[in-house]
Formats: structure tokens, sequence, C-alpha cells
């Protein structure tokens, strides 16, 4: 797989500090939220992880092919890596973390965000993962199948799967296809 | 592709989603101090990898040199004991005029010069000190001044003359 030059940060052809740290800047408020987002399904010091993650991305040599599937590559395995170190201080984390607010609402929402959120909740992590990373994260359902080791078609059904829950937990709030 | 299998109220539900936004949030400025330290660092600690494999290189280059060149204890110190060329003792290397002599008074065992062939003005002896560095001691007792450059107004007295080489 052909990989290009990195245009952050190149340290044998490094533009300006100045375009690497704005081109870093507009990447962070572009994909941050989501990465966040996508690290709180699975661990609870989501910031930190993304944190790391770009960290990890500008010491690369080269740019990865897709940026956003490679973020939340390493978003994924820093996350886990931090759940399989503390699991103990995660699992008790884990109810704290609860009443974080995951989504915000937009002007033109339809949707409660709290409510939102409580439903994401209620379904299984890999569910989460699959619907964070597909509607937030705009990942394809390839490069989510690559993310979570499994097939595009797998992961477009677990998502279908997904979608039906939260619809049956949203219950009344959904909005009606009129 | 996969999308078509889905209906319609899970289309609606995903574009409503959609209209959401996620909520966490990176620490913009945090993040590019701590890219800006770690480049400094790579930076800095690529220099410091340079300029210890310089001095390194040098270390050893000069610790080689050092110990192709040193000079061993024989090549350093003369050897006495060799005879020359052409020379059967060390009487005979010393010029007749520059001949030292045991002095007569035995009980000072003190040794004399023979004072007749001595320069006799500063400038013979600066030659006569010029002839020791460049050429050797041997040379200079070799060294015969000429008479003829001798003006007997300027003259310096033969024991100042002597006092004056013995002190330099």
């Amino acid at each position: 797989m052909g990989r290009r030059r990195l245009s952050i940060v190149n340290r044998r052809n490094e533009p300006s500090p100045a375009g690497s740290a704005r081109l870093l800047a507009e990447l962070v408020d572009r994909q941050g939220p989501a990465l966040v987002l996508y690290a709180r399904q699975i661990c609870n010091e989501p910031e930190d992880v993304v944190q790391e993650a770009f960290l990890k991305f500008i010491e690369q040599p080269a740019s990865p092919d897709n940026v956003t599937a490679w973020l939340f590559h390493v978003v994924r395995n820093r996350a886990l890596d931090r759940v399989r170190s503390s699991r103990r201080r995660t699992n008790r984390h884990r109810e704290v973390a609860g009443s974080e607010q995951w989504l915000t609402v937009n002007l033109d929402s339809q949707l409660d965000a709290a409510t939102v959120t409580d439903s994401l909740k209620e379904l299984d992590v890999d569910l989460r993962e699959i619907i964070t990373a597909r509607i937030w994260g705009e990942l394809s359902f390839e490069q989510i199948g690559d993310l979570l080791g499994t097939s595009s078609s797998t992961a477009h059904r677990r998502y279908v799967e997904g979608l039906e829950l939260l619809r049956n937990k949203l219950g009344a709030t959904c909005p009606k296809n009129e | 592709m996969n999308d078509v299998s889905m209906n319609s109220e899970l289309l609606d539900l995903e574009s409503s989603l959609k209209g959401l936004s996620a909520a966490g949030n990176v620490n913009r400025d945090e993040l590019l101090f701590e890219a800006g330290r770690r480049s400094a660092n790579h930076r800095a600690t690529s220099l410091n990898r340079f300029w210890k494999g310089v001095s390194t290189a040098l270390a050893l280059t000069l610790a080689g040199q050092s110990f192709v060149f040193w000079p061993s204890d024989d090549k350093q110190l003369a050897d006495d004991n060799s005879p020359r060329a052409g020379s059967t003792s060390r009487e005979d290397e010393i010029p007749p005029d520059y001949k030292i002599k045991p002095a007569n008074d035995s009980t000072m065992n003190t040794l004399q010069v023979n004072q007749e062939n001595l320069p006799t003005r500063r400038s013979e002896l600066l030659q006569l000190r010029r002839v020791a560095l460049t050429q050797g001691l041997d040379a200079a007792f070799s060294y015969k001044p000429e008479k003829n450059d001798l003006p007997s107004g300027s003259q310096a007295t033969r024991q100042e003359l002597l006092r004056e080489l013995l002190g330099s």
C-alpha cells in the first residue's frame, strides 16, 4: 500500500511550523469530537486517548492513506490498552461516566441529545462503536470492518441492528417518516 | 449499496442522528503545545546524537594516533654508548680549541676552558648560539669565527662573553 508524504509534520521536509500547526488544528477541530465520542464507547479517558492518537499521528514519517480511519484505529487500540491495563478502575469509572453528555443538539436536530445519549448507553459496546464510527466518524462500512476486524457486510448488518435497537429505545421521540 | 437494505425509518433516524454533534472536545492548545515540545525534543535529540558521534569519532582518532605515533623509550633517549661514524672515542669529537681540560688545581676539581679561541664580540656570540641551536652542539664546537670581522674597539672581554654564553 503506497503512503504519501505526511502533510502535517514531516521530519525530513518540514513545512513551516505555522502551517503545520494550522493543519493540525484543523484536523483536531474536524475529527476530534467524533474521535472522543468513539473513544468514550470503549474507555473512560477519551480525551487523553485522542490526544495520544494525534501525537502519534504527527510523529509518523509518512501520512496514512486515510487519516480519519487511521486515527480511529489508533484511538481504538489505545482505548483498549487502557481498558486492559486498568480494568478494575475502568469498571468503577464506567458508572461515573454515565452522567457525561455525549452529544450536543444542533439547531435543525429533531432529537433530544440527552435521550439519544441515554439510549446509546444501553446498547452493546460493539454496536455503539459501529454507530458512532459510521454516523459521527463518517467511516465507510469497509473501514469500519477493518477497524473492528470484520467484513464490511457484517459491519453493515450490525449497524442496522444497532439502529433498530436505538429506534426501539427512542420510541416516541423517534421522528416519524411522513 | 448497503444502505438500500435499510428501511426508510432507519434512514430517517440516521439522518436525525447526524443532526446531533459529538460533544467530546480535545484541548487543542495543549495538544499543539505538546506536539511542538516533542518536535523540539526530537530535533535536540538528533543534534545531540550527531555531536556525540562526531566527538566519539574524534576521540577515537586521537587515541589511535597517540597509540601509533607515541615515541618509545628507546627513541626518546639518546644512545650514549653507540659509537659515532668516523670517531673512535668521545674525545675525538670535541674540537681541540674547545676541549675541556681538568684544572691544574686538583683541590678545586673544576674544569677549565681554553679561552684562547672563545668568541670575542657579541655578534660572534650570537652566531655561535645560532649555530648551536640550528646545527647542534657538535657544530658549535667546531665553529671558528673569522678574525677579519673583529673590530678592535668593540671587543668584549672573553670572560664576559663566556659568562653570557654559559648563562644563556
